[in-house]
């Protein structure tokens, strides 16, 4: 605060003075203001008179008991919607989940039904996706050792350039489409014992 | 410490304590209903504003975040609550204009307000504009200094000190005038 308050600061903060919030600096500057000024004094003890006229006039009955229990019945009207719109909410959300679970079910049965398979032609298409796995080639069927990793297969895969395309079954045979001299793919198999347990072509 | 005790409740508040409730009303209902009634001077209004106040206090006791104390934070939605009020009832009386006023002599002062003209100076309360009577009632009611006025009615502190300024010169006029008519 300015150390040098003039008569109008002064003036602006009596109030204040009155009522005792001003901090000690600002209290201080009003006290030494008022010592030497009759007309600060008159405003003072004007200012002093309002205040406790004021504090007077507030006499009107609150509400009191009977503000809270309006504020309680109030409430606990808001807390029922609440609830009732709550257990609305789940009810609805219950019956659409068992409605797209029923759906989504549905969906499935179809798109495993629908699934092309064309021996003939060598040719996968899954109806249910974008994606058809086409492939002119020769179908064998392999089953892998147990102990092999996926990295070892899939190492092996690329190197003798077959792609599986289905499986595995329950009994774990994998059904690979060869595109190079199947005679040829099938000896590099049989030559790797540590990693296919069997293999056969398929008619 | 009333405002300790107050944050306290608060936060069992905001946790949905129906008992933090009733006590935090039960604390300040009196004081915001004069504050709200001070400046409706309509009981049943001022009723009406002092329910709305406090539901928002149970909507909103998780966000008071203590940067002021408790009866700014309150004394601040009642103020925003019955301005709106008020503007929508009667706009005219929400305006800011500074009253040119004459100031009377200082020998005047002392006689103007005194507990036999008690019905002279709630008449001229009533005539003051809101906002004015809005600080009047917070400085001289709630004793609150003009810091926290200042938070109350969301205006910069020199703002609460020339309002209250300008309220006390309108009480002297409106004063002056009475007694001159009797």
């Amino acid at each position: 605060m300015n150390n040098n308050l003039s008569k109008n600061d002064i003036e602006l903060l009596l109030p204040f003075y009155v009522n005792g919030s001003l901090d000690a600096n600002e209290q201080q500057k009003v006290e030494q203001a008022l010592e030497n000024d009759l007309e600060l004094q008159q405003e003072l003890l004007y200012l002093q008179a309002l205040r406790t006229q004021v504090q007077q006039q507030q006499r009107d009955n609150s509400p009191g008991e009977l503000g809270l229990k309006r504020l309680q019945k109030t409430l606990a009207e808001q807390k029922a919607n609440n609830t009732a719109m709550q257990q609305t909410a789940d009810s609805s959300f219950y019956a659409n989940r068992w409605r797209l679970a029923a759906i989504a079910a549905c969906l499935m049965l179809v798109v495993q039904t629908v699934v092309d398979y064309n021996s003939g032609s060598n040719i996968y298409s899954a109806a249910g996706g974008k994606t058809v796995i086409q492939h002119q080639g020769q179908l064998v069927s392999v089953t892998f050792a147990p102990d092999v990793t996926e990295q070892a297969m899939r190492q092996f895969l690329l190197e003798t350039n077959v792609v599986i395309v289905d499986g595995p079954s329950a009994l774990g045979i994998y059904r690979l489409s060869v595109t190079d001299n199947l005679d040829h793919v099938m000896t590099l198999f049989k030559a790797r014992p540590d990693l296919i347990e069997s293999i056969q072509k398929d008619q | 410490m009333q405002d300790d005790n107050a944050v306290i409740l608060l936060q069992n508040i905001s946790a949905g304590n129906d008992q933090s409730f009733a006590d935090f009303y039960r604390l300040y209902e009196s004081r915001v209903y004069q504050f709200i009634k001070s400046k409706l001077n309509d009981s049943f209004e001022a009723s009406d504003i002092l329910n709305e106040v406090f539901l928002d206090v149970w909507r909103k006791a998780d966000s008071f975040q203590g940067r002021s104390k408790v009866s700014t934070w309150l004394f601040g939605i009642a103020y925003y609550k019955t301005m709106d009020r008020l503007r929508k009832k009667k706009p005219e009386l929400v305006d800011d204009d500074l009253l040119d006023i004459e100031d009377e002599s200082p020998s005047q002062l002392s006689c103007l307000v005194s507990a036999e003209n008690a019905g002279d100076v709630r008449f001229c309360l009533d005539t003051l504009k809101a906002a004015h009577r809005a600080v009047m009632q917070l400085t001289f009611f709630d004793d609150l200094s003009y810091r926290e006025i200042a938070q109350i009615v969301d205006c910069p502190e020199n703002t609460v000190k020339t309002r209250m300024f300008h309220a006390k010169q309108a009480m002297k006029q409106c004063l002056t005038r009475r007694m001159g008519a009797q």
